[in-house]
Order: structure tokens, then C-alpha cells, then sequence
């Protein structure tokens, strides 16, 4: 049940308030900076893009007035799974591979290639992690509902619901170390009853069934909550016509500004891999 | 409208819920998927919400998991899991709770429908899953694996999910007072708008 213990900690969902030129920003780009992070970092192939925009948050951090142990302390529970995927990709040994042994015990040999495929792993998750901590932290939860808001806005001219959209990622958003914290009291209250969730030796049937008395009360509460929340939002007219905006989220020229670099830099670290290869096998 | 609030706020609790269902897992050596409670909760998301709604939980999972959140099974995260050899099962997640939704009684809140629902439910997961499964392992050059393989390799898990669908079924029929009260019957099925003076009378009477 570690990962419940995480979600209930993460810096996640933290915001921090402080009138810093970050903050200051609009909210869609915000958006658009954190894309500029998590897409390069999921999906770029190059260890030296990961490695760039993973130090992209923490150069962003002083500028928010936001201090790095903040964004790093977020993904201190999640390491030892990270620990654990980097020990499986040293311990499988890849066909083919030509690279530097770097140091062997026994059968098991750690190659350069494995390490910086394994480098390269880590960095991806610190990357993303510290890029959403980030975002979080400088971004009021009323803002992260407007800026998907404003980035579907397009859309919404043809029908799509940008608006409910953005609700349901903001209630989504602040509900998970809700409902962490609440499978995790439902989990101690049967604990605490004799109910045994630890890895026993018994079937697998009998490790199902003690997860039955778990999903019953977590069940009931998501209802009593949905209905708590959806009454507070009927009390402030929720859905009885349409909605208006009290803050104007438009944002100004350094705004355009600094979404017209958010979008040429993750064009760069996408296809600057490819381009840099063409001009080095052009030679 | 007052239903289409509560709906879009249980869709949202939903995949939360369906994200921290992932935490509760068994994991399995690589590529094997590890077993985890996601899979009972998108049913359960489909049997409650419907399978447009329900669409909605699931797709904001995904979408969560997607930009990098470690939502998925033992702390993974991103768009490299769904394009991994168990990807093919975190997208069957929308395609059972879609299914699950749209055979299911969302009236009366009966077993049987609910249990057929399900069972239709983990029915479509595997039929969107096992060919990507498939398709990943194939890829090595050294190795073939037939349809008849990957299925005998998920065998096991096909029982564990029928359990958690027979279960999510059972969860319905045992909360179906509760339901009826937070979840009433629509006037006509899949408008929820249309729906709501009537709806707005039931949750008076009760």
C-alpha cells in the first residue's frame, strides 16, 4: 500500500501562492510549458533531450520562486518502483549489445548502454514529476480548470464541451489524494478487524474476497461525495444557464511570447534528434 | 440539468477511483500485465454511469495517465505505456466500461443484466487488448506468438476478471437501494438532459 502513502503526499495539487512573473502567466500557457516537459520526456528516444528538459523545471523553478527541494521532495515515495525498474532493465541483458562493459558481477554485466537506458528512465520520471509539481504549484486549482478551458476553447465552437471537460479534470485532479486517503482508512479499519491485504500464503480466491468489505464503503462514499459536491455546485447555479467568467485568463503579449517558445522548443527537442542525425550523416 | 452535475462529478470520482484501484496490484513480470482493481472499477464505472459516461472515466484515466501521471499499474506513467505491450488493455479499459454500461439495467439494478454487462465488459477488454499483446511479443524476430498463445497466457487472468466482474455485478445488485436514490431512472436512455424534471421528481419522493 505504498502507492496510496504517495498519492497521499505528492507536491501534486500543492499551489503556492507568490506573485512571481510564473504566476503571473496565463494559464493555458502554462499548459503549453508543461507540454513542452512531458511530451518530449515520454516520448523522445534521445537520452540528451530527456536530460534537457528535465532541467527545464528546475531552471523555471527560481524563476517562480518555487525552491527545488519543494519539486523534488514530491518524488522521494515514488523511488523505490523506479529503483525497481531500473534493477529489472540492468538484471535482463539485451541481445546484441556491443556497448563498454562497465562492471560485471557473475553473469550479470551492467553495460554503458543498459546504464544510460537506465539514466535515461529515471530522468524521464523526474522530469515529469517535477514538470507537474511545478505547474501545480504555480497554477491555482481555478485556473487549471480555465486553462483547459481556454486551450479547447477552438473546439468549442463545434460542439465540443470544453467546459465540463475542464470541471471534470480539476474535480478528477483534487479528488485522487481524496480517495487515497480514503481507501487507505477503509484499508487500516479492516486491518484493524482481522481482514489480512499483506501477500499470505492462501488462494487466490480468499485474497479476492478480502478485497470485497474494501469496495463496498469506498463505493458508497464516492456516491455520498458526488452528491455532496454536486449539490454545492447546483447551489451556485451550476448548469441553469450559461456560465460566465469572473477572471479573464487572455493573458497579454509576454503570454503570446512565451507560448510561441513553449511551442518552438518542443518542436526542437522533438525532431532535433532527426534533424541532428540528417546533418551528421549529410557529412 | 441537476443529474448531468452529480454524473459529471461521479465520472471524475470514477477515474480517480479507477487510478487508485491501479495501486492495489499484483505485479507480474514484464510484459506480463499485473493484476490490479482498475479493471473491477472501469466496470463498475460502465454498470453506474452508463456507457457514455462511463467513456468519460475511463478516457480521463487514460488522459491522466497519458500526461505522465503515475496513475497506471505499479507507478507507471505515460504515453510509453500505452503504446507497450499491456497498452492494448489500459485502452480495452474504455471499451469495457462502454460495453459494460450499454448491456447493462440501469432501472432496476438487477444482477443478471448487471453480471451480463460485466461479463461483456471484460469480453471487450480482451478483444481490444490481446491483439496489441500479441502484436508487441510478435515483434521480436526470435520468437512467434500466435492469437492462441496470448490467450492461453492471459487465461488466468480471464477468471480473475470474470471474478471482478461477477463482484462489480454483485456490488450493484447489494447497493441497489442506494442506486435507485442517487442514480434514478432516466426518462429516455442515453439524453440525461432530457431527463432531469422528471428524475428531479424521484430523488424528492425518495
Amino acid at each position: 500500500m505504498k502507492g496510496l502513502e504517495f498519492w497521499k503526499h505528492v507536491s501534486i495539487g500543492r499551489y503556492v501562492e507568490s506573485d512571481s512573473m510564473v504566476h503571473r502567466m496565463s494559464p493555458s500557457t502554462k499548459y503549453l510549458w508543461l507540454l513542452a516537459v512531458v511530451l518530449p520526456a515520454s516520448v523522445s528516444r534521445s537520452a540528451v533531450v530527456v536530460a534537457a528538459v528535465t532541467l527545464l523545471p528546475l531552471v523555471l523553478a527560481p524563476l517562480a520562486r518555487v525552491r527545488i527541494r519543494f519539486l523534488l521532495r514530491g518524488i522521494l515515495p515514488v523511488l523505490p518502483f523506479v529503483a525497481l525498474a531500473a534493477a529489472i532493465q540492468l538484471l535482463i541483458s539485451w541481445p546484441n549489445d556491443g556497448s563498454l562493459v562497465l562492471a560485471a558481477i557473475g553473469p550479470v554485466s551492467v553495460t554503458a548502454r543498459e546504464a544510460l537506458a537506465v539514466l535515461t528512465m529515471g530522468l524521464r520520471f523526474v522530469a515529469i514529476m517535477t514538470a507537474i509539481g511545478l505547474f501545480t504549484s504555480v497554477t491555482s486549482e481555478g485556473d487549471t480548470a480555465r486553462g483547459v478551458e481556454d486551450l479547447f476553447a477552438p473546439l468549442a465552437a463545434v460542439g465540443f464541451p470544453a467546459r465540463p471537460l475542464a470541471l471534470m479534470i480539476a474535480v478528477a485532479f483534487r479528488f485522487i489524494p481524496i480517495v487515497a486517503g480514503e481507501f487507505e482508512s477503509v484499508v487500516k479499519a479492516q486491518a484493524a478487524r482481522g481482514a489480512d491485504f499483506g501477500a499470505g500464503a492462501r488462494g487466490p480466491i480468499r485474497k479476492a474476497k478480502a478485497y470485497l468489505p474494501l469496495l463496498v464503503p469506498v463505493t458508497i462514499r464516492a456516491l455520498e461525495r458526488a452528491e455532496a459536491l454536486a449539490e454545492a455546485m447546483e447551489a451556485r447555479c451550476y448548469g441553469t444557464g450559461p456560465a460566465t467568467r469572473y477572471v479573464d485568463t487572455a493573458g497579454g503579449a509576454a503570454d503570446v511570447l512565451a507560448r510561441i517558445v513553449a511551442l518552438l522548443w518542443t518542436i526542437a527537442a522533438l525532431a532535433g534528434p532527426a534533424v541532428a542525425a540528417a546533418i551528421g550523416g549529410g557529412r | 440539468m441537476k443529474r448531468n452535475g452529480f454524473k459529471l462529478v461521479l465520472t471524475s470520482l470514477f477515474a480517480a477511483m479507477i487510478a487508485m484501484g491501479a495501486l492495489f496490484s499484483l505485479p507480474l513480470p514484464p510484459p506480463l500485465p499485473p493484476v490490479t482493481l482498475a479493471v473491477f472499477f472501469s466496470l463498475l464505472a460502465g454498470l453506474l454511469l452508463g456507457p457514455r459516461w462511463a467513456a468519460a472515466a475511463t478516457g480521463l484515466y487514460l488522459g491522466l495517465g497519458a500526461v505522465g501521471l503515475p496513475v497506471f499499474a505499479n507507478g507507471a506513467g505515460g504515453l510509453g505505456q500505452l503504446a507497450g505491450p499491456t497498452g492494448g488493455f489500459l485502452v480495452g479499459y474504455v471499451a469495457a466500461a462502454v460495453v459494460a454500461g450499454a448491456v447493462s439495467d440501469r432501472r432496476g439494478w438487477g444482477f443478471g443484466r448487471a453480471a451480463a454487462g460485466a461479463l461483456a465488459g471484460v469480453a471487450a477488454l480482451y478483444i481490444v487488448g490481446l491483439p496489441r499483446f500479441r502484436a508487441v511479443l510478435d515483434a521480436s524476430p526470435d520468437r512467434s506468438v500466435t492469437m492462441g498463445t496470448a490467450f492461453l497466457m492471459m487465461a488466468p487472468y480471464l477468471i480473475g476478471d470474470a471474478a471482478k466482474a461477477l463482484a462489480a455485478a454483485g456490488l450493484v445488485r447489494a447497493l441497489r437501494p442506494l442506486l435507485a436514490e442517487y442514480l434514478p431512472a432516466e426518462e429516455r436512455a442515453g439524453r440525461p438532459s432530457d431527463a432531469a424534471p422528471a428524475s428531479g421528481k424521484a430523488r424528492d419522493e425518495a
